[in-house]
């Protein structure tokens, strides 16, 4: 039975081994030490407008973010017409499928309402799928690096091109390289020839569908993207080969996020700050590892109770075995507490109690996070930490020598309350209405968490699907009345453009106000360190900021996963009969 | 099939832009919390 914690353990280890060294190459980086070759030098000397306080940096950012859209959006729009690259000849997608896949590819959600080798050319994959993947993962990482900027009290925010630059170039170009080269070597194929027709045992023709995949799952990972070339993500063997590839698949999905807590601690010259946050978050990642081993692989799948099944394995449905039996839950836990989103199990089959495992990373949002902004999240939880523990023992609530007073607590909280707020509105509307009830494939408790699951990985920015719900347009001559292809789900339109709406907002509004914070704590005087300072670099403060994070996440999200999960559990089987 | 799904592109389009110009927005607000 031990042999279950194997994989885990040892991703876990393997990733904080690593992850100290990355960050501090990350800092490297990111503070400019890096002297790039004369050529590349001047592109950074091009692309350099100066430095830009909070705002310029932010809509900066924003107008960056508006031209992806708009570019993102014209080339899905004339997939269709553009023949280079689309050896399959693949149609015009549906114009709500066009909006939803920009605004998920854009924010870094990967949220994926279509299936890649059915519905995207190797054109759209490459110059829209991809080029996202890079770019979005960037932006991440440079809105990080301006709210650090902010905290350790530089006169100005940096410059969001020239970051954006050096993280695509510096970080996820030669990492993806590398990876990429491992992938192929491993069997993941990379090539722009069209889908195989090939001849079964059994008789018949089989279409076997391939592509440039090997280029686009290196920073699919890296860059807690999540977005899969096949519809079956890391579950497909030409994404996720064997063993090997689903372990190295798991660090590459950690490295980066873990080792920016690092890069933090660097930044603001004091590794103790960051230890503290690593310590948490790593406690929280840990936890979600466990319980959703130990409820899914240590435990029955309860709908086979009673049937002449051996259960000794654990939950067997929706598992590919050839990672071994406790890779999926494992997956599970490491790919939504970072918000990847990539899958290699199909979590509408984990057991209800497991399935919170993913959900509840989600809805906490910093258990490493998404690549800068996950980190981002865990600082207003803990300004709120700090304001709270403050009142609690009388003292002035300060970080890094920087007064926490009612501007950065309203910002603060402006920044928290968006992420329940795009969760738990549109799954109340949904559940409400036919286009939510009508949309799942189960009843009760478990249709209400597909629908729960799907805000929740929009609003995250995670990605990932629980499944089990029909949201697929896919091409737009699929219409109802053609009855030649597959018709759309009746709701798919309600589901692409809402989704899309949340994956929009959820994005921007939680980066934007932590800047506005950590500009207004830089423009403060710095106070000097005193006996009556409330020291945040402690294992007591740790635990401070745990109890936050828990008590704040529990308030917020406790009741829904009653009615989604737990009702579940407990529940009488088949579920919600 | 471009020209009978006219009504929805612009429309689409037109939403995801004015929802990043709404973001653009936020920024003007955080900056008068």
């Amino acid at each position: 039975m031990w042999q279950v914690w194997l994989l885990p353990a040892l991703i876990v280890v393997v990733s904080v081994l690593l992850s100290v060294p990355t960050g501090f190459y990350l800092a490297w980086i990111i503070d400019g030490r890096y002297k790039p070759p004369r050529w590349l030098r001047l592109v950074e000397t091009r692309l350099d407008t100066g430095p830009q306080n909070w705002k310029a940096y932010a809509v900066a950012l924003v107008l960056f973010n508006l031209v992806l859209f708009v570019v993102g959006f014209v080339l899905l729009s004339l997939q269709s017409v553009i023949q280079f690259l689309n050896p399959d000849s693949k149609g015009m997608l549906a114009p709500t499928t066009i909006f939803n896949t920009v605004a998920s590819f854009l924010t870094n959600t990967d949220l994926q309402h279509y299936s890649g080798e059915q519905h995207l050319s190797y054109f759209s994959q490459v110059f829209v799928i991809i080029w996202l993947m890079f770019v979005s993962a960037g932006v991440g990482f440079c809105a990080l690096a301006a709210v650090i900027r902010g905290l350790r009290g530089d006169p100005h925010m940096g410059n969001f091109y020239l970051d954006l630059w050096r993280v695509v170039v510096y970080v996820f170009l030669p990492a993806s390289l590398i990876m990429g080269v491992i992938l192929m070597a491993a069997g993941v194929p990379m090539t722009f020839d069209g889908a195989q027709k090939v001849a079964p045992l059994e008789g018949g023709e089989q279409t076997i569908a391939r592509g440039p995949v090997a280029a686009l799952v290196p920073i699919k990972h890296l860059g807690t993207n999540g977005g899969g070339f096949f519809g079956a993500n890391s579950a497909h063997p030409f994404e996720n080969p064997n063993a090997l590839t689903n372990f190295l698949t798991c660090v590459n999905i950690l490295i980066f996020p873990m080792s920016l807590v690092v890069m933090f601690g660097r930044l603001i010259g004091n590794i103790r700050q960051g230890l503290v946050i690593y310590g948490v978050m790593l406690s929280l990642f840990v936890v979600m590892i466990v319980w959703g081993v130990r409820w899914d692989t240590l435990a029955p799948n309860p709908a086979f109770t009673g049937l002449p099944i051996d259960q000794g394995l654990g939950n067997l449905e929706g598992k590919e075995m050839r990672f071994g039996t406790s890779a999926g839950a494992t997956f599970s836990a490491v790919t939504t507490a970072v918000t990847c989103g990539s899958v290699n199990c199909m979590h509408d089959s984990l057991n209800p109690l497991a399935g919170l495992t993913p959900m509840s990373g989600m809805w906490l949002n910093c258990v490493f996070g998404g690549k800068g902004v996950g980190l981002i999240n865990l600082l207003f939880y803990l300004i709120i930490g700090v304001f709270l523990a403050g009142l609690m023992v009388g003292r002035t609530p300060e970080y890094l020598g920087k007064k926490v007073e009612a501007r950065e607590m309203k910002l603060a909280m402006l920044a928290l309350l968006v992420h329940p707020i795009l969760v738990l509105g549109p799954t109340g509307l949904f559940a409400a209405k036919d286009w939510g009830n009508k949309a799942t494939n189960n009843p009760g408790a478990h249709g209400f968490s597909e629908i729960l699951y799907e805000f929740s990985s929009a609003s995250a920015n995670n990605g990932s699907g629980f499944e089990g719900l029909g949201d697929t347009w896919g091409f737009a001559s699929q219409t109802p009345e053609d009855k030649s292809a597959p018709p759309p789900y009746p709701y798919s339109r309600q589901w692409d453009i809402a989704t899309g709406l949340v994956m929009l907002l959820g994005r921007f509004l939680p980066i934007i106000a932590p800047m506005a914070m950590a500009a207004s704590l830089a423009r403060k005087k710095h106070t000097p360190f005193t006996s009556g300072t409330l020291r945040t670099d402690t294992a007591t403060f740790g635990f401070v900021l745990l109890g936050t994070i828990l008590l704040i996440g529990a308030l917020l999200f406790l009741p829904a996963a009653m009615l989604g999960p737990v009702a579940e559990h407990y529940g009488p089987i088949p579920f919600g009969k | 099939m471009f020209m009978e799904l006219t009504p929805w592109l612009p429309a689409l389009f037109g939403l995801g832009l004015a929802t990043m110009l709404l973001i653009l927005a936020f920024i003007v607000a955080c900056e008068k919390v």
